[in-house]
């Protein structure tokens, strides 16, 4: 197996909020591999974008905060570097894309201007080898007639054009990670498979690791090489791809696949994860998912249910693996 | 759909599922909740008290002069010092205040009337009543306000109009001049309004204009005629003071805040005397700035979406 | 670019004509006319229905308007009654002594109003911020006549920090860079009330257009890019909280020219705004119009200023 790229180790985001503390990533590890493309899947306010950027360290202070825990990447803890080393990494050893690549774009600025500003802030380029370097880029990305795009503003081009310059913009350095939070969620279906293929012809050819966040299943199966599953600020399952779609193991994460539409099986009714996400201010110490679960448990309400391994690298935190759970 | 910075609004999203509650509450506590616009409220309410109950406990009248006791520095039977007739200013700073706030209300409440029927049939028919109200809206737009009040106030003047009755044409004129703005806000509030589906559930219903504009637009505009009404009030109280300090505004012998100031013109008065023409100036700033405290508390309490200009 | 212009131009030419309207009845409200408010005992009856004749105040008011009109076209805002000489001259005299201090007083309150509200947004729930927020209510709160009585009465007359009023120190009959120092010190505290007077505002301005744009997600992605906090902010965000302020610039034109008649009253700075209040006394009415009329035209081409300044700013809406 490939040496790990970054490592989540207990980490702890906190939001606080006029209604109370929530703990948005709540004690999260879990690693990423070197050139390892790994998803992170769950529902709206599951903490799979708070964990991202608490990679980045753009969590938005006040209300939000790194409270405890450690992000090593290449054995150095993120978390403990000064504001400008980290803001050297940024960008250029980790970068980033967003979900709305509509508005990701500054608008008052060209596509040129955009993708040469990291170019030459971090690689110390001159403007002539930047310039040369970023439509090189977006060429790379798949646009036609790059010397026109390096003059354009963002509003004059497309949603999915914006993104792959996104991506350029993203890969402008080389990246050793490459963070994708819900890339193609804004796009329409056939926008969202063209840039999924750019990103896995990239991960290819620069041999980037990719951490991708989505609710998209169909993402997950067609993209990733190892999955992780957060509920509720927690990690929950996480597991290789082949292994967690023929083997769920987390009520959760089994709700979900039956959640998932699949071709060629007509289904009176598609099935949905009973109840709602609970609310997130103040949650206890007991397993969040309890009163959505159909195999909920006494010891499930009382207490927290730790992630361990249960297959081979496949971890689990649910009490129906567990000596403790198994007994009841 | 998950944006960390705005994950605090979402959250609160969704604690909102958890308790319902009447969007006037919610307002309500999101006011009480703003320091700065809870003080305002208090002053303003401070100052009214003043103004409209004080003078009952005063010993003095408003024409009570008094030439041996003229000029007097406060004291203990002056709380605030005589004026050159011998005039109690506490008591006239009080009377001045009841027709500074009285002008500011009345003037915007005139503004308010015109406004909001113009921006709402503008809004509604569209067409030739828009493009005439528009029109009419451009032309007051342009129009310099201040120089306009001060030759009517001059007018006023040589017309020699008796000084009661001029404060009555006085709050007319500022309110007629100050109407624009707010019927271009509920204009285009109503624009975006009638193109949601309620309206044309209401045209669904074959429901008639007035009906659809009184029962089902205007309810939904009425927040940023508060906003706009309540800073238009502290807009008008300031303008009137600007007049009344000219002369042209409320004239003496009734007294306002602004031509309470117009004592400083004289330099003895300006130079030895402040007690003459600095307090009523501190209760404009004072009664305005708490007006605006609250008008800002109360834009971000209705709508916080609304943008502050 | 220069069709739209043109058609803003022409556009204009409705709104001028109903201003012209309401300012010429206003004219009428006016009890007597020009010649009875010369008030020259010597005028025989004879001679004034002669000068009515010449003026065409014996024409029905319809017919009068058109003659008001067509002078305005060629530039005629008729007579000053008090200053003797066409109210365009006396405009183009005393309208330079505006400009110098409203011009001053702009650019310093839009400098200061620009840092302090980046900084008040970029710092939001800070104690700078919560200060700034409260000077910016009290600022935009002051009543302009009665702030620059109490600098005077205080800064200038009591402390003697500063000249008491004018323009120039009287008897100082100075030139070169003594005149210009004299102007200088005359102007501090003219300039620092009025901008007091619209800092506040501007400031408020500024920070909600920052807190707006720095919400933003291309905010977001400039800070993934690791950029310098710096240059996030003052790049990257700033250009954009600008861009609506853009628009306030030709606003500020009416304002530039004229706009601070009270405080210059106060000040016996003389300007224009001094000169049109004096001339109440008087009842100089063709002054009054003729200003007021000029201030309308004024703040038209500021509309029309701000559009175009905001079509050449924002590459969205650029004009081809």
């Amino acid at each position: 197996m490939a040496k790990e790229l970054v490592e989540f180790r207990n980490l702890e985001t906190h939001f606080k909020t006029s209604a109370g503390t929530v703990k948005a990533v709540n004690d999260v590890s879990f690693s990423i591999r070197e050139g390892e493309t790994l998803c992170v899947v769950g529902e709206s306010g599951c903490g799979k974008s708070v964990t991202a950027m608490s990679l980045m360290q753009l969590i938005e202070s006040p209300p939000g905060k790194i409270v405890g825990g450690e992000i090593i990447f290449e054995g150095k803890d993120l978390l403990k570097l000064s504001k400008k080393d980290m803001s050297r990494l940024r960008g250029n050893e980790i970068a980033m894309i967003f979900q709305e690549p509509m508005s990701s774009l500054n608008p008052v600025f060209t596509i040129g201007k955009q993708i040469t500003e990291p170019l030459l802030y971090h690689l110390g380029m001159t403007q002539k080898e930047a310039k040369a370097r970023a439509i090189e880029l977006i060429t790379m990305v798949g646009i036609p007639r790059p010397e026109k795009i390096y003059d354009s503003y963002p509003h004059e081009l497309s949603g999915g054009m914006r993104q792959r310059i996104m991506i350029a913009i993203a890969l402008s350095c080389n990246p050793k990670l490459l963070i994708a939070d819900e890339p193609t969620t804004a796009l329409d279906v056939t926008i969202q498979a063209q840039i999924l293929d750019l990103m896995r012809d990239i991960k290819g050819k620069m041999n980037t690791a990719i951490m991708m966040i989505t609710h998209d299943l169909g993402v997950v199966a067609e993209m990733a090489d190892f999955v992780v599953v957060m509920y509720a600020g927690k990690v929950i399952e996480e597991a290789p791809v082949l292994e967690l779609f023929k083997n769920p193991q987390h009520p959760y994460t089994q709700g979900l696949l039956k959640a998932k539409p699949v071709i060629n099986q007509r289904q009176e009714r598609l099935y949905s994860i009973p109840g709602q996400v609970p609310n997130p201010v103040d949650l206890g110490d007991n397993c969040h998912f309890h009163d959505r679960c159909e195999f909920c448990m006494e010891i499930c309400k009382a207490k927290t249910p730790p992630l361990r391994t249960h297959a081979d690298g496949h971890k689990t935190a649910c009490w129906l693996y567990e000596e403790e759970g198994k007994a009841q | 759909m998950e944006q960390p910075l705005n994950r605090t609004e979402q959250l609160q999203e969704q604690l909102k599922l958890v308790k319902v509650e009447s969007p006037w509450k919610i307002a309500f506590r999101r006011f009480a909740r703003n320091k700065l616009a809870v003080i305002g409220l208090t002053i303003l309410v401070l100052m009214f008290l003043l103004c409209f109950i004080g003078p009952l406990f005063s010993p003095y009248t408003l024409m009570q002069t008094n030439i041996p006791g003229k000029n007097q520095a406060p004291n203990a039977t002056h709380w605030l010092g005589t004026d050159k007739l011998g005039r109690d200013i506490l008591l006239r700073m009080m009377l001045a205040g009841r027709i500074s706030l009285t002008v500011g209300i009345v003037a915007t409440a005139i503004a308010v009337a015109i406004g909001v029927t113009l921006g709402a049939v503008a809004g509604f028919y569209r067409k030739f009543a828009d493009t005439l109200i528009m029109r009419i809206a451009d032309i007051f737009l342009a129009l310099p306000s201040l120089p306009i009040l001060i030759t009517l106030g001059a007018i006023l003047s040589d017309l020699k109009v008796n000084p009661s009755q001029r404060i009555y044409f006085l709050m007319l004129i500022i309110g007629v001049l100050g109407w624009v703005s707010l019927a271009r806000l509920v204009r285009s509030q109503i624009l975006t309004l009638r193109e949601q589906e309620f309206m044309q559930a209401t045209e669904a219903l074959g429901l008639r204009d007035n009906r659809k504009i009184f029962r089902h637009l205007m309810p939904n505009t009425i927040p940023i005629i508060i906003v706009s009404a309540t800073l238009g009030v502290a807009g008008a109280i300031i303008t009137e003071s600007a007049l009344s300090f000219l002369g042209l505004g409320v004239v003496p012998p009734t007294p306002s805040w602004g031509n309470m100031i117009n004592a400083a013109n004289n330099l003895v008065d300006f130079r030895k005397r402040p007690w003459i023409w600095i307090p009523p100036g501190f209760c404009i700033l004072i009664t305005v700035t708490a007006i605006n405290l609250i008008g800002d508390g109360l834009r971000d309490a209705l709508d916080p979406k609304m943008k502050t200009r | 670019m220069s069709q739209f212009i043109i058609r803003r131009l022409l556009q204009m030419i409705p709104t001028l004509i109903g201003i012209s309207i309401i300012v010429f009845i206003i004219s009428q409200l006016v009890p007597g006319d020009y010649i009875t408010a010369t008030q020259n005992p010597n005028m025989t009856a004879e001679r004034a229905d002669q000068l009515r004749a010449i003026y065409g105040l014996d024409k029905p008011p319809v017919q009068q308007y058109f003659v008001w009109v067509k002078n305005m076209l060629t530039g005629n805002l008729g007579e000053s009654f008090q200053h003797k000489m066409p109210v365009t001259e006396v405009i183009s005299t005393y309208v330079w002594n505006s400009f110098v201090i409203a011009f001053v007083s702009s650019l310093l309150s839009w400098i200061i109003a620009a840092f302090v509200g980046v900084f008040s947004a970029q710092y939001q729930y800070s104690w700078f911020d919560k200060m700034v927020t409260l000077l910016v209510f009290l600022c935009m709160s002051l009543p302009s006549f009665f702030i620059g009585l109490l600098a005077i009465k205080y800064l200038a007359l009591d402390l003697k920090l500063f000249p008491i009023g004018g323009m120039t120190t009287a008897g100082l009959n100075a030139g070169g860079w003594a005149y210009i120092k004299d102007v200088a010190q005359h102007m501090l505290l003219p300039v620092t009330v009025l901008t007091v007077l619209s800092v506040g505002s501007l400031t408020r301005y500024f920070r909600t257009g920052m807190l707006e744009v720095i919400r933003q997600d291309y905010i977001r992605t400039a800070r993934a890019k690791g950029l310098k906090e710096h240059t996030v902010i003052f790049k990257h965000a700033f250009r954009n909280a600008l861009l609506p302020a853009i628009t306030l610039l030709g606003l500020e034109l009416p304002t530039l020219f004229g706009g601070a008649m009270i405080l210059e009253q106060v000040f016996t700075w003389p300007g224009i705004g001094q000169i049109y209040l004096a001339s109440l006394n008087m009842r100089d009415y063709p002054l009054m119009l003729g200003f007021t009329m000029f201030l309308a035209v004024l703040t038209l081409i500021g509309n029309l200023i701000s559009d175009i300044l905001y079509g050449v700013a924002d590459p969205r809406i650029r004009l081809k």
